[in-house]
């Protein structure tokens, strides 16, 4: 028995494949991330009821999954908010998002853990429905290695002057969504049967025009992704910073999916909070003063800490945990001439297991 | 994207700064870390800009220091807040600013040495403004520069100088 994760549970695709792949006999749980809440004009594009209107769609997502005896966790946020860890465990990840920026921080995500990938996605306009599929591997295609040039310059982009980045409603019928909903489970299924066939392929359905395309997508030398799998170990979320440090002979520190910021700006009222924390995906909380957004300004962040400069005061006896890291953060440690090491971040609980 | 790929991706920014150094009378690029190939610079930029600390009045400044940073995922993503930030002052005066934040707008994943500091340039000196409230870093800039648009551009000269073309001197 597996268990899959669904990125963009809740929209036009999502709220179709949630309970379909609870169906499937390989899946004994599901977990279920999207950010956002029902509003009315999703009734008719998205396999949702009236009362399920201004509730989170993970939540109603998860009582519809358990309710056919699947177990659900939901996580109502951003895929880039999450610790990267909470998906080591899954057999397939299964993605409908509606930003190419989400499925590129998916991608990564998929490949880091060695987790095969299941994206699907639709065209309204060309009543188009697409499902791919990638499988982390030493000759293998990710989903950049189709991107051009063009699919980079049009990645959504946070700007501190607007916000978050705007999404585009795809305004696809929900048969549509249904189809490709459909597609995304049997390829899951076939991925979750072990079928390694499945690599690099594309299947797109043309519902207006009556016709099918099969594709393969092979890796490509200049795709801007390093393909990088990633062994890792487990450690002790209540590991000190001195005793990491002393354990692996670590130089540096770095997280996955995330950075440290060593002061953060308010984008309201421009007052600077100093102190050491870890920063990921846009949220980073509110300024106490003028509760306005905080930013972390680009010298101020830092891809990996120098322990021994940084931490040895202050945070030597700092934990992990202080530093802003959780439970299934995935950190990697190097010292100079040695290789990397990742390692994930387990709580006392997982601990005591 | 392979390591060996990023770093020349970072030699070339390297040979771009010495051009722009040696094209330039607006900035001065430095590398900002002992890294060889830098990955951050500091750029000077010597152009008219405004400042004003809070409740004290409008002034104008001629140096202005941008942090530039190349991330390992600049190739791949491109976020303004990740990849500049102002170092000095820290009260510039202007729409798109606030303390250390800038937003310069859309710039693409792999944007290269010159487009940033040109996209900066334009902004430090009011070619690039926002003139929406709403989407303004600082709410107070933006009311005054929507009052005082005859005022701006605070500098209209090209980033690079021009070279004189003799060949096309009338003899």
């Amino acid at each position: 028995m597996a268990t899959v994760a669904l990125i963009g549970a809740g929209g036009n695709i999502g709220s179709h494949a949630a309970p379909l792949l609870a169906r499937l006999p390989e899946v004994d749980e599901l977990l279920l991330v999207d950010p956002d809440v029902y509003a009315a004009s999703n009734l008719r594009t998205q396999a949702i009821e009236p009362g399920d209107v201004g509730r989170a769609k993970v939540e109603v997502l998860a009582e519809r999954v358990q309710r056919i005896g699947v177990h659900a966790r939901a996580f109502a946020e951003p895929i880039e908010g999450l610790p990267a860890g909470r998906f080591g465990g899954c057999a397939a990840i299964a993605a409908g998002l509606d930003r190419n920026s989400a499925r590129q921080h998916v991608n990564s995500l998929a490949w880091r853990l060695g987790v095969p990938l299941v994206d699907a996605g639709v065209d309204a306009g060309s009543a188009l429905a697409r499902v791919n599929v990638y499988v982390p591997g030493a000759d293998d295609a990710c989903l950049e290695c189709a991107w051009s040039d063009e699919d980079y310059v049009r990645l959504e982009q946070v700007m501190p002057c607007r916000g978050e980045a705007s999404v585009t409603a795809t305004n696809a019928p929900a048969h549509l969504g249904a189809l490709a909903a459909s597609l995304l489970c049997a390829e899951t299924e076939a991925v979750l049967r072990g079928n390694r066939d499945m690599a690099g392929r594309q299947f797109i359905v043309g519902a207006g025009l009556h016709v099918a395309f099969d594709t393969r997508y092979a890796r490509r030398s200049g795709c801007r992704f390093d393909h990088h799998a990633w062994c890792i170990e487990p450690l002790p979320l209540a590991t000190s910073i001195g005793r990491l440090a002393m354990l692996f002979e670590a130089a540096a520190l770095a997280v996955l999916g995330a950075e440290f910021a060593s002061a953060l700006a308010c984008l309201d009222c421009g007052r600077v909070v100093e102190g050491v924390r870890v920063v990921r995906g846009a949220a980073m909380g509110r300024c106490t003063t003028c509760s306005g957004r905080l930013a972390a300004p680009a010298f101020d962040r830092h891809e990996s800490l120098p322990l021994a400069a940084t931490l040895a005061g202050v945070y030597r006896d700092a934990s992990l945990a202080d530093l802003g890291l959780v439970a299934g953060d995935i950190v990697t440690v190097q010292a100079a001439g040695t290789p990397e090491r990742h390692l994930q971040l387990i709580g006392e609980e997982e601990n005591e297991q | 994207m392979t390591d060996a790929v990023f770093e020349a991706f970072l030699r070339a920014q390297g040979e771009a700064a010495r051009q722009l150094n040696a094209q330039c009378d607006t900035v001065v690029l430095h590398p900002a870390d002992p890294l060889t190939p830098a990955a951050s610079y500091v750029a000077q930029f010597r152009c008219p800009c405004l400042a004003k600390a809070s409740g004290a009045e409008l002034r104008e400044i001629d140096v202005v220091e941008i942090g530039i940073r190349f991330t390992t995922q600049h190739l791949r993503v491109f976020d303004t807040v990740r990849a500049l930030q102002v170092l000095a002052p820290r009260d510039l005066f202007h729409p798109n600013i606030i303390g250390p934040v800038m937003c310069v707008g859309h710039l693409a994943p792999g944007a290269t040495l010159e487009e940033m500091v040109l996209q900066v340039y334009e902004v430090l000196t009011y070619q690039r403004v926002t003139m929406n409230e709403t989407d303004a870093l600082n709410h107070e800039a933006c009311r005054w520069a929507r009052a005082n648009q005859g005022r701006f551009p605070l500098s209209s000269l090209p980033l690079k100088r021009r070279r004189v073309r003799f060949d096309e001197c009338p003899a």
